[in-house]
């Protein structure tokens, strides 16, 4: 907790004002998370800061929230060139990203729980910069590092929002593909790659993870002969959601000739489940196209899900 | 999913779509899938909103899905610097969709399809996309629109690039 309030204070994040008459003032709360390493065993535990977003309102406290995240298609298609140009491709993450992001909009928060200051109690915090929990915090941290690639030289393409690419007249290029506070990046000079390393380290504070292993729960493997993409960590942890790791394995996800239909007369199971049985595979499908068909085929029965369905 | 570095370099897609494969209101299901680098990069599996009357007018529809995402799959790859400079072919398994795509007569029995899927008319003659003719065995979009059996199942998985973690060593 302490560290938190220390990164926050570093960041520049807040001032102790007075509430200006009319203004609102928004909760904080902290949020407690035990963090696991690969191997299941504890890492560390972390306490954030998290302001009450749920009670803004729209057009008082923010106004724009959208923020742009990048396509698996595009990262597919930014890994499968990088495989046949036998490119290396590295990532990066954002320490802490949502309080790099500026506000636009005047957001008061009440003092943090434990760490109010002696004296002036009844004084606010005007932000300066995000916090985690605001509606506008992800749209704010794109903006700020959407200024920040486009300072440096960065073109954004204009199909793909979160798609950034360097090129030099010496024929030298570096692309980046950002998610949220991952990113990863790839390119055709090693030199370029140390620069945007060491510029980025600069800016924000970054985590500097290497050649990309492990992007957004799809393990990643870079060969001199190609690049293998799997989930088979996700493929596990559903499974064991469901208890269905001791299940027989299948060949054919679905049986040939099978029909499936409404089924209004069936016997009804909990919805719930059958959709987040559904959402898991869903996300399956990121690197499971011969997959994708039966997972459509159920999503179509959620609304009414019966024992046929399972 | 492995993406060899002696892939295809050049973008291909393979476009189907099954008949009235919906029990309850009789919608069929479009498929496509596009390759890169021996391995799927874009693929999508989707019920059409629509009711259609033929098989062609089915694949027909699927064909000009496939061909907005040819669309921008070629201009995001024209920004990594991947320029395709051909147009990008799409297999297709159903003969008359292709001639549908190719001819702009109107005739008798697909006067009806919307003008919104039209819009892979204009992307042939652009040069965009080529609709091109495969055997129904070598269309990999199969295994998005219906269930198969199990050794054409296993047979197009593997030209989709699909692998186990040991396949690669």
């Amino acid at each position: 907790m302490n560290s938190e309030i220390e990164a926050i204070e570093r960041n520049n994040t807040w001032e102790l004002t007075e509430l200006p008459i009319g203004s609102r003032v928004i909760g904080v709360k902290w949020v407690y998370k035990t963090k696991l390493n690969e191997k299941g065993e504890v890492d560390k535990y972390k306490a954030r800061l998290v302001a009450k977003g749920y009670s803004q309102q729209y057009g008082v406290d923010y106004a724009e929230v959208f923020a742009p995240v990048a396509r698996l298609d595009t990262i597919r298609v930014v890994i499968s060139l990088a495989a046949q140009k036998g490119w290396i491709i590295y990532q990066l993450d954002v320490k802490s990203a949502f309080l790099n992001g500026e506000l636009n909009e005047e957001v008061f928060v009440t003092q943090p729980p434990g760490y109010e200051k002696t004296g002036h109690e009844y004084k606010v915090y005007k932000l300066k910069k995000a916090l985690y929990g605001l509606k506008q915090a992800p749209r704010a941290w794109y903006s700020r590092i959407e200024t920040y690639f486009l300072s440096v030289g960065f073109k954004k393409c204009p199909y793909e929002h979160t798609l950034f690419i360097k090129t030099t007249d010496g024929g030298t290029t570096l692309f980046v593909c950002l998610y949220v506070d991952d990113l990863i990046f790839t390119g055709n000079d090693a030199a370029m790659f140390k620069d945007f390393k060491q510029s980025m380290m600069n800016e924000f504070e970054m985590t500097d993870l290497g050649k990309m292993k492990y992007f957004l729960g799809i393990e990643v493997l870079q060969r001199p002969d190609g690049v293998f993409i799997g989930q088979r960590k996700y493929a596990q942890e559903v499974l064991d959601r469901f208890k269905m790791d001791q299940c027989n394995p299948v060949k054919n996800p679905v049986v040939p000739g099978h029909k499936l239909s409404k089924d209004e007369d069936g016997v009804r199971i909990d919805s719930t489940l059958y959709k987040q049985i559904v959402g898991s595979l869903m996300y399956l499908t990121a690197t499971r196209p011969d997959i994708t068909f039966v997972v459509s085929l159920i999503s179509r029965y959620m609304e009414h899900p019966t024992e046929m369905h399972l | 999913m492995f993406y060899k570095k002696e892939g295809n370099q050049e973008l291909l897609g393979y476009t189907d779509s099954d008949y009235a494969g919906d029990q309850n209101d009789r919608k069929s299901t479009s498929g496509y899938v596009f390759l890169m680098s021996s391995g799927a990069v874009s693929w999508s599996s989707k019920k059409q909103p629509v009711v259609t009357l033929s098989t062609t007018e089915a694949e027909f529809i699927s064909a000009a899905y496939s061909a907005c995402q040819v669309v921008w799959l070629r201009r995001i790859l024209k920004e990594l610097c991947h320029d395709q400079s051909k147009s990008t072919v799409v297999y297709c398994d159903n003969v008359s969709a292709i001639k549908l795509s190719k001819n702009p007569v109107l005739h008798g029995r697909s006067k009806h399809i919307d003008i919104r899927f039209h819009f892979l008319r204009d992307l042939t003659r652009e040069g965009i996309v080529e609709l091109v003719q495969c055997s129904t065995h070598e269309q990999i979009a199969d295994i998005l629109t219906k269930p198969l059996k199990l050794d054409v199942f296993l047979k197009l998985r593997d030209m989709l690039g699909v692998c186990s973690y040991p396949a690669v060593d």
